[in-house]
């Protein structure tokens, strides 16, 4: 992982995209300025969402055969959503292997990687989830639960996470 | 070297500034970025390639480069909590311009227009309670002051305020329901949240007056509201509005005394009746036909609010607010509680049989229970764009509020009830006289009348001798005697009238 090859050289030039042109809702960086393959992301909660006010900090670490597989992206900051486990690791679909999985009839192949999605697509992909989450795979099953049945408490929690996101800062 | 920094915030907000050098701390950067943003210093957190940047360190210290973009969030700072004593120093306080300066924290200037009213000389009414639904968030500070909240806290404080209101009890003795919906301390609670979260209010705002232009497009829909404002409406405002004063001397403790000043203040301000004169939809459409506005008058949302969530509330006491019903459909929190409540039909059948009125209908209509108790069709009904489909329709039939015999216009009217013989059974709950509305309710019944029973046509099916017995009727008026080719005409044309006359006269 020498950070040579078409992968470093595709994540290269997306970072030097991404940082000449930010986003509104993200900023993302290298914590090692000499390992392209590891990202700093910091997601900004989207307005008019429960995680509204919030930044995120989060990880994408890519493999080294990306783009061939999915990177993995990790909520560093706490994190309280139903599609996101409870160590921070962020479950979507985009993020899953490529092709058809047996074992998950939910998801067909054109809902998971492909190797033309790029790290822009991935965060626009985990803002969205943050909007709308998916209670149909749950990775946080408590969190789940709760979006479903105790929004109220649901919202409660996702403040103290927000709340925590900002002093963090 | 002089370094431009392009900033840019959420929303659409760009700007650059420019700060001396690369050794420019955070800090002062961000003062920087104060003075062209008006951001506080301390509630800017500025991002910069995935981190946020800590005030102590330097522009260099993260790699940036000139004209480089980093991000602002508005984080909250230290919360700026009005205290109890500043809300009571604002009764002194003359009325406040009629736009909120922007340089003020947002909850000192929204108590102060509270405080107004019960100082006594409140020139301008109107442009507060403008000012008011045109800032939601000043609303939403309102709702979130200590006081609010604290009221809110204590629902029972709010309703023996209302009951200590002379005006509002008499309205309430001859609108049984009202009280009902006023009583019920849970609807309050669920309302005044409702008011609190600026998006839900802005959504019910928006769909409120959709809906009230709409309905001033429908015949006999203007005769309608006018009827409402002024049997509903306009009472409710007149025994609220001296409230302000008279609450103040009933109060016994000093909380409840300032509870009612804060809560007659909100509510307490006459709307423009935009039904007193003639019913021009478009003059009326203008920037407030909100009269049975949900964001001035709580009372309003609440009985949307009572109809919708529907437990205790569902009951007719609801029904003179259609408006604020569809418009709570839109609410997502509302969406929220349908949905459970549509994947739990157990729940909603306890609800059902545990209202009396409901008993009684059931009781009534056999029909009616067979579907209550069919979870699918709970659920089917449940669907909030159904839901919408039959408050328009029932909205159509100028019987809004009388219709669907008693069930709190929640449902259409079961294909076995036609809705003229329902009707006046409603209008007498409600104590109101919608005897003329039953009359446009039959006009409009030829086309209303089919369409909500369409979707339960399979579960509630009925002779159509008895369905048309009133087009029947119309028929044998007309001269068309001959009972069985006219109930053939009827039941090929959904029982329209006119189209069944032309049918009768091509056969």
């Amino acid at each position: 992982m020498a950070g040579t090859g078409y992968g470093a050289e595709l994540l290269r030039r997306q970072l030097n995209d991404l940082s000449r042109n930010p986003p509104d809702t993200f900023s993302v960086g290298l914590p090692d300025e000499d390992n392209i393959y590891e990202w700093d992301i910091m997601l900004m909660g989207p307005e008019s969402t429960l995680y509204e006010g919030g930044f995120f900090k989060a990880k994408l670490k890519f493999p080294s055969d990306f783009p061939n597989m999915p990177p993995e992206m990790t909520f560093v900051s706490e994190m309280w959503h139903p599609n996101v486990y409870e160590g921070g690791k962020v479950c979507i679909s985009i993020l899953h292997p490529p092709g058809e999985d047996a074992y998950n009839s939910q998801e067909s192949a054109d809902e998971r990687w492909r190797p033309i999605l790029g790290v822009e697509q991935i965060i626009i992909s985990v803002i969205s989830m943050l909007s709308d989450p998916n209670d149909e795979s749950p990775a946080n099953l408590d969190a789940a639960v709760q979006w479903r049945n105790d929004l109220k408490g649901f919202k409660r929690r996702v403040r103290q996470v927000i709340q925590k996101s900002q002093e963090e800062g | 070297m002089a370094v431009t920094v392009n900033v840019r915030s959420t929303g659409d907000s760009r700007f650059s500034v420019t700060v001396p050098s690369l050794e420019t701390t955070i800090h002062a950067l961000k003062s920087v970025i104060h003075s062209s943003s008006q951001v506080p210093e301390e509630s800017q957190r500025l991002i910069f390639k995935g981190r946020v940047l800590k005030d102590e360190q330097t522009l260099a210290s993260y790699g940036f480069e000139d004209n480089q973009t980093i991000h602002m969030v508005r984080g909250t700072a230290s919360r700026a909590v009005p205290n109890a004593a500043a809300v009571a120093a604002g009764s002194s306080v003359p009325p406040p311009a009629p736009a909120p300066s922007s340089n003020n924290p947002p909850p000192r200037t929204a108590t102060n227009p509270m405080a107004n009213p019960f100082s006594g000389g409140m020139p301008d009414i109107n442009s507060m309670q403008q000012q008011l639904q045109s800032n939601p968030e000043m609303m939403q500070s309102i709702m979130n002051s200590p006081m609010m909240t604290q009221m809110m806290s204590n629902p029972e404080l709010m309703s023996s305020l209302i009951q200590n209101n002379p005006q509002m009890q008499e309205l309430m003795s001859r609108n049984p329901q009202l009280s009902q919906v006023l009583n019920d301390p849970e609807m309050m609670r669920r309302s005044m949240e409702m008011m609190r979260n600026p998006e839900a209010m802005r959504q019910a705002m928006r769909s409120q007056e959709l809906a009230m232009s709409q309905i001033e497009n429908m015949p006999g829909g203007m005769d309608h509201l006018r009827r409402m404002y002024e049997e509903v409406q306009a009472p409710m405002e007149e025994a609220m509005a001296p409230g302000a004063a008279g609450g103040a001397s009933t109060g016994n403790s000093s909380t409840p005394a300032e509870g009612t000043n804060l809560n007659a203040g909100l509510q307490g301000t006459p709307m423009p009746n935009p039904w007193g004169s003639t019913p021009n939809p478009n003059s009326s459409a203008a920037p407030n036909p909100a009269g049975a506005g949900a964001p001035v008058n709580p009372f309003a949302g609440m009985g949307g609010m009572g109809g919708m969530g529907g437990l205790p509330g569902m009951t007719p006491g609801t029904m003179p607010d259609m408006n604020t019903l569809s418009s709570m459909l839109d609410n997502p929190m509302m969406q929220q509680a349908m949905q459970q409540m549509a994947a739990n039909p157990q729940m909603m059948q306890t609800m059902l049989n545990s209202n009396p009125m409901m008993r009684q209908m059931m009781d009534a209509n056999p029909m009616m229970r067979d579907m209550m108790n069919n979870p699918a069709a709970l659920q089917q009904m449940m669907n909030p764009d159904n839901m919408r489909a039959m408050l328009n329709m029932q909205q159509a039939m100028g019987s809004g509020v009388g219709g669907p015999g008693g069930l709190g216009g929640m449902f259409p009217p079961p294909a076995g009830a036609p809705p003229p013989p329902a009707t006046p059974a409603t209008a007498t709950i409600n104590g109101l006289d919608f005897s003329n509305l039953i009359n446009s309710a039959q006009n409009m019944n030829v086309s209303g009348g089919v369409a909500p029973g369409a979707p339960f046509a399979a579960a509630a099916p009925q002779p159509p001798r008895e369905r048309f017995a009133r087009q029947l009727a119309s028929l044998n008026d007309m001269g068309f005697t001959d009972e069985e080719a006219n109930i053939g005409a009827l039941t090929a044309t959904n029982g329209n009238v006119n189209r069944a006359v032309e049918r009768l006269l091509s056969s």
